[in-house]
């Protein structure tokens, strides 16, 4: 056992003096009566500056459970306290003194605080680093290029992407300056770009910029678009740049812009031969007419002549003929004129043939032709002594190629007179039926052949060749006949009976059908 | 008929006078023969400037033109011929070899106020002179 006896006063002065604890001893009235050299430390007052006098802080009396107390020292300071009182009797006897104990928690407190901060700066920590890796994992999964750039143009961060682009490795472009990935010829220019983005910052879209290429670290190109865009980070002035490989794209824009050169010239060279053929064929149309026209002329100015000078001759004007002579200038007479008639058959054939013979249609009445034609061969009936008839129901108006359709009934009706034999019957018949108009030329000549009749509207046939033992004709004129009708939509046919005559009827419609339009 | 070697300086300066321009002396001839004795003064053009010049000098009453000769064909004659006053109305044939469709309407068109083809018809010829003449 210990007793009290045993403690000396100066050893209780000594330990209350070195304990890190404040000690303090307030009497009932409240005044200080004893205030350690702890307290001092801990609070700032002086054991003199507080003997006798109320407490300097407040501090709880009856705190039997050490409490949590925040006070501010007399330096002003904040201090974390753990205070308890325990009731004492002081040696005077006087009841209601109080002991307070006085712990100094201020650095464990602060250090509790800056341990607490630590953790949550780690967890902010963690979480930034959570977010950086979202971000790389965002940076290597986009399926560009991705560089950012600091405000000296020298490459900061980059993604794997990029290394495959440009075939440098990750260590070898970062710090580096960005015109390592600009091609040779425009890297001493690209500065000047840089510092205009700088001054003029913005997002500029892929695609808006010009054919843009990339250089590798092989020194080969790479057509690329580059997407900028700035950023202030606290770092500085900053620009991402996405840079996408449009190889493959250009390469298709390449090949269909290629294939569409390609096609357009195949077309333009089809159009040219086109062209070429159509112009060929114009020229050849236009030869061929040039052809027919010089040698019609060429063929008749012969011919005016012959056949004038023979008639000049035959009016004995210059000077009477014998009558041998006079025979010899009919035959010339004859001839010459049978040759103009070739001539005039041949070039007409021919531009049927060619399929040139154009009709000028306009409106008349087919009687009158006929009548017409019909005057112009009476002189060689009546020499024949044949009676030529015409029975036409008037009025006959129709739309037709006049000048072409008097050649289709000259044709005809100088065959009638030709083939038929001197007092023979000729009769001329017309009309309308079923929107047509119906014309036959009926002989009593020399008729044909049911064997011979499928041929005679075929070139160089001469219907009376044999039966008349000679011919005046070209052997043409039933072949132009028949193409003339055909070129009007019409058709012609015969009914004859060799010794019993002939009967040739054309048809022709009224107008011009539609569908034989543009003549 | 009054024979050709008749007709006196006198007769002629009478007569209606008809310049012939063909490039065919044959041609020429033809249609001499032919006015010759329906009792015109006939003159005769070898081309078409020597006919521009003969029409200036003699100013004929009516003239025949070949369509078709060197140089300067029957339409270009007529087209410098009409161009002056004095051959305004004068009666201008034209007389043709080619035988296309359209040529008479073309001629027409030029100013020629005839049209003959090749090969003639004296009958024909005479009529046309005549009627132009009348």
């Amino acid at each position: 056992m210990i007793t009290k006896q045993r403690y000396s006063p100066d050893l209780f002065r000594e330990i209350l003096e070195t304990i890190p604890v404040g000690v303090i001893a307030v009497t009932a009235a409240g005044h200080v009566e004893s205030w350690n050299t702890a307290a001092a430390r801990i609070l700032g007052w002086t054991p003199e500056e507080v003997a006798g006098k109320p407490l300097p802080v407040e501090l709880p009396a009856n705190a039997e459970e050490e409490v949590a107390v925040q006070a501010v020292s007399k330096h002003g300071d904040a201090v974390n306290l753990k205070v308890r009182s325990i009731p004492w009797n002081d040696p005077s006897g006087s009841a209601g003194s109080v002991i307070i104990l006085v712990h100094d928690e201020t650095a464990l407190h602060r250090a509790e605080r800056a341990l607490e901060e630590l953790k949550t700066q780690n967890r902010e920590g963690a979480l930034r680093e959570r977010e950086n890796a979202r971000l790389r994992e965002l940076l290597e999964a986009a399926p560009d290029a991705i560089i950012e750039v600091d405000a000296e143009g020298r490459i900061v961060l980059m993604n794997s992407v990029t290394e495959q682009l440009f075939g440098y490795k990750r260590e070898e472009l970062l710090g580096q300056p960005v015109e390592l990935l600009v091609p040779d010829s425009l890297r001493g220019g690209h500065h000047h770009n840089r510092d205009d983005f700088r001054t003029k910052p913005g997002r500029r879209p892929m695609g808006t910029g010009l054919k843009l290429e990339g250089q590798r670290k092989d020194g080969t190109r790479v057509p690329v678009e580059i997407s900028l865009s700035p950023s202030n980070s606290e770092e500085g002035f900053r620009v991402t740049a996405i840079i996408r490989d449009v190889t493959g794209r250009r390469n298709q824009e390449e090949e269909l812009r290629t294939a569409q050169q390609r096609f357009t010239q195949s077309l333009a060279a089809q159009n040219r031969v086109l062209e070429l053929q159509n112009e060929e064929a114009v020229r050849a149309s236009h030869l061929k007419d040039e052809f027919l026209s010089g040698m019609s002329h060429e063929l008749r100015t012969p011919l005016h002549t012959i056949i004038g000078f023979t008639e000049l001759l035959d009016e004995q004007l210059a000077g009477p003929l014998n009558e041998k002579q006079q025979r010899f200038v009919r035959h010339i007479s004859r001839d010459s004129q049978h040759l103009l008639a070739l001539i005039n058959d041949v070039l007409d054939l021919s531009k049927i043939e060619s399929g040139w013979l154009e009709l000028h249609y306009e409106d008349f009445e087919l009687d009158e032709a006929i009548e017409e034609t019909v005057s112009s061969v009476r002189p060689r009936a009546e020499a024949k002594a044949l009676d030529l008839r015409v029975e036409v129901k008037r009025p006959l108006s129709i739309s037709a190629d006049r000048l072409r359709l008097r050649q289709v009934l000259y044709n005809l009706l100088s065959n009638a007179v030709k083939f038929t034999p001197n007092g023979g019957h000729i009769l001329v018949e017309a009309a309308e039926d079923d929107g047509s108009i119906e014309v036959s030329v009926t002989d009593t000549g020399v008729g044909i052949a049911m064997s011979e009749q499928g041929a005679v509207f075929d070139k160089f046939y001469q219907v009376g060749q044999r039966h008349l033992g000679g011919s005046e004709g070209t052997g043409l004129g039933l072949a132009i006949t028949k193409h003339l009708v055909t070129a009007h939509g019409g058709t012609i046919g015969l009914v004859s009976a060799p010794d019993q005559g002939s009967r040739f009827t054309f048809r022709i419609p009224k107008a011009k059908k539609a569908d034989t339009a543009a003549a | 008929m009054i024979p050709e070697a008749a007709a006196t300086t006198e007769i002629r300066s009478k007569l209606r006078r008809v310049l012939v321009a063909d490039d065919k002396a044959g041609g020429r001839e033809l249609v001499r023969t032919v006015l010759e004795n329906e009792m015109y003064d006939v003159l005769e053009a070898r081309d078409g400037i020597e006919a521009i010049d003969m029409a200036h000098l003699h100013v004929p009453d009516l003239i025949i033109l070949d369509l078709h000769m060197p140089g300067v064909d029957g339409f270009g004659v007529i087209q410098e011929l009409r161009q002056h006053s004095a051959f305004a109305e004068t009666p201008i044939i034209a007389l043709t070899a080619s035988a296309m469709r359209g040529d008479r309407q073309r001629a027409l068109e030029a100013g020629f106020t005839g049209y003959i083809s090749k090969p003639v018809s004296l009958k024909e010829l005479r009529a046309e002179v005549r009627r132009l003449l009348a």
